[in-house]
């Protein structure tokens, strides 16, 4: 009879396994997007434009700065041979050999076909210049 | 009464897909959402050398624009304003043949302003973009 009156109480525990549940969905969606959100060591602003090409396939980012910094993937150089050497390591590793272009609004457009001219002998068989959507 | 009690005392051995099923809806969401932000966007170029050009480029085949270090922009030799461009720009890729841009550029030039050229072209019809190697390396 006892065992009644338990059944009878209202539970007032929070139940925490849907909590867990959620919780180690989250921890395994950023896990996941982590590395695709992280952004090269160089920050630039992007010129924006209204086409949209964009492919995903094991590309190979090329980032330029204003002050004529270069990055590639995560890697940052400032010697344009370095860079170059490393760009072509990276690229025989490279199934699509897509290297994109995120070269900054303001920097020089001799610097960019310098650069796009390097990753083509270093290469690369496609070029992309990245841009940001305009709104 | 007994089918009753029987039932209940039968312990639960199927599993429970709800759950299941309403995480990996979540998961499917998180990712739809997500996919459009980890794509890069731009704009597809090809590289080109005044040396590799020369001789080949003919009006009928493709647009040359010529971008000079005063922001004056010339289509085909044709100097052009920001009013008349994208007409201009439309005529002569009506005119040419493969559809093909040459955009010239000074080393001098921003990025910025070589792109937004190479942006309306593409939304005027341009099937291939190159970009002119400059010679003046800086």
């Amino acid at each position: 009879m006892a065992a009644g009156s338990i059944d009878d109480e209202p539970i007032t525990d929070i139940n925490i396994t849907p909590l867990v549940d959620v919780c180690l969905v989250l921890v395994i969606i950023f896990m996941v997007t982590a590395p695709m959100m992280s952004e090269p060591p160089i920050k630039v602003q992007l010129p924006s434009a209204h086409t949209r090409e964009g492919e995903e396939k094991d590309k190979i980012l090329l980032t330029l700065s204003k002050e004529g910094e270069y990055a590639v993937d995560y890697e940052k150089f400032t010697d344009p041979k370095a860079m170059q050497e490393r760009l072509k390591e990276k690229l025989l590793e490279s199934y699509s050999k897509l290297v994109i272009l995120r070269a900054d609004e303001n920097a020089l457009h001799g610097k960019l076909t310098d650069l796009m001219a390097r990753a083509k002998d270093a290469g690369a068989l496609s070029l992309t210049i990245a841009t940001e959507q305009k709104k | 009464m007994a089918g009753a009690a029987s039932k209940n005392e039968d312990p639960i051995t199927a599993i429970n897909v709800t759950p299941l099923v309403d995480v990996c809806l979540v998961l499917v969401i998180i990712f739809m959402a997500v996919a459009p932000m980890a794509v890069t966007l731009g704009i597809k170029v090809l590289e080109t050398r005044p040396s590799t050009a020369e001789g080949k480029a003919s009006v009928d085949e493709n647009v040359t624009i010529k971008i000079t270090l005063d922001e004056t922009i010339t289509i085909n030799g044709v100097k052009t304003d920001p009013l008349t461009f994208r007409r201009q720009l439309f005529d002569a890729l009506s005119r040419s043949k493969d559809k093909m841009v040459v955009v010239t550029a000074e080393a001098g030039n921003h990025v910025g302003l070589v792109v937004r050229v190479l942006d309306e072209s593409r939304q005027a019809g341009a099937l291939k973009l190159a970009v002119m190697k400059t010679d003046g390396v800086l």
